[in-house]
């Protein structure tokens, strides 16, 4: 399946785009296994995956989470509001 | 007023007297985080926030929610901004109240920090295009005609100083007003010229609003022979002209006005041409007239300028 991954701030810029598709097993779509296949589709982020996490309806996720069909993922790095 | 209460508005925050509180509240904190005239080293106008909104609202109210249980507070209300924000604008509004103050001043640093670890805002600085215009058209005869901004100083020339104390104040665009451009050549900038016959500093500073034409928001104006200055005064004046980027800045000391160190909106040529062509060449009477703001330097020595030999000689013994 594919995976739409929304981009924010640094991330949408250094990547050119809001957010990447990135093709994934069903049944093995792993926030994991998203950040891999993030990293070999878009070189450009490989500098800022160690500090992302994953948010999957809008609420942060570990790396094992798993995604459904229908899920809105986002790529979340380091913030800076307030 | 609701317990919990978060909003993202567009643009700054408008000004609020803080909200009517529960009749238990013995307490109320209010903060407001305003957007600085500097990001990293340079001078901005504007931060730019993203928000991806059902997220960043969602944590927000998640995040009240903890402090108002832990702290046994009245109430929280929280507001961002997303988009632009001008800086002395208020992007970001926190009010806590509770029975006491303590509960109330731990829960305000608490929620802060949490929400600036992750809550999903994102800010870009939209800096101040500056283009710095160094004023070295005189003739010196004062000085016997030795070409001024070369006189020397312990960090090299006197005007090369100065490039690198703009620089050092984030400016890195410079222009040279100077109607002999030959002593200068070796400094690698462009080198302007008036745009008329001279009638003084006025002369270069057409030329030099001219040439930012719309590609800057602003003209740093410094004369060439200022062996003292440095970037804090620079900072200074951006701090104000930021502020408000239509007005004119100058320097002013307790010697008085100090015209020909002053930030300039490229706006301000037509006024410029017209007090010229009415031959009127006063430089302070024309930034007084346009309601120029003053920036207090306290120490004057920073702005004292060379004028004769004897006062390089005297600067040079003080140094």
């Amino acid at each position: 399946m594919t995976i739409i991954v929304k981009l924010f701030g640094p991330l949408s810029r250094a990547a050119g785009s809001a957010q990447l598709p990135v093709a994934c097993q069903a049944g093995r779509a792993t926030c994991a296994a998203v950040r891999a296949s993030l990293a070999a589709a878009e070189p450009r982020l490989a500098g800022f995956l160690p500090a992302c996490r994953f948010a999957v309806n809008h609420a942060f996720v570990g790396e094992d989470h798993e995604i459904a069909p229908g899920d809105e993922v986002a790529l979340i790095g380091m913030t800076s509001g307030g | 007023m609701q317990a919990i209460a978060v909003g993202i508005h567009e643009g700054a925050l408008p000004a609020k007297a803080p909200d009517c509180l529960a009749d238990c509240a013995g307490a109320l904190v209010s903060f407001e985080g305003i957007v600085r005239p500097f990001e990293e080293g340079r001078a901005i106008v504007a931060l730019d926030y993203e928000v991806y909104e059902p997220m960043a609202t969602r944590l927000l109210q998640e995040y009240a929610a903890e402090e108002l249980r832990c702290h046994k507070l009245v109430g929280i209300t929280v507001e961002h901004s997303r988009g632009r924000v001008a800086v002395g604008q208020t992007s970001f509004r926190l009010q806590v109240s509770a029975p006491h103050r303590q509960p109330a001043l731990a829960a305000m640093g608490h929620f802060i920090d949490t929400m600036k670890r992750s809550v999903p805002i994102w800010k870009r600085p939209i800096h101040l295009r500056a283009l710095a215009a160094v004023l070295a058209g005189g003739k010196a005869t004062r000085m016997d005609g030795r070409a001024k901004g070369l006189l020397p100083t312990p960090d090299g020339p006197i005007l090369g100083r100065l490039l690198q104390q703009l620089a050092a104040a984030g400016i890195h665009d410079d222009v040279i007003v100077a109607n002999d451009p030959s002593p200068y050549i070796g400094l690698a900038k462009p080198i302007l010229s008036d745009l008329r016959p001279p009638v003084g500093p006025l002369g270069g500073i057409e030329a030099a609003l001219q040439h930012a034409g719309s590609g800057y928001d602003a003209v740093v104006i410094m004369p060439c022979d200022l062996p003292n200055v440095t970037a804090d005064e620079i900072c200074a004046l951006l701090s104000a002209y930021v502020g408000n980027p239509a007005r004119i800045v100058m320097a002013a000391t307790a010697e008085g006005d100090h015209p020909l160190c002053a930030i300039v909106p490229p706006s301000a040529l037509e006024h410029v041409v017209a007090a010229i062509e009415r031959e009127d060449f006063s430089v302070v009477r024309l930034w007084r007239a346009l309601g120029a703001f003053k920036v207090s330097i306290a120490d004057s020595s920073r702005l004292q300028n060379i004028n004769t030999p004897d006062d390089l000689a005297a600067w040079q013994e003080i140094r």
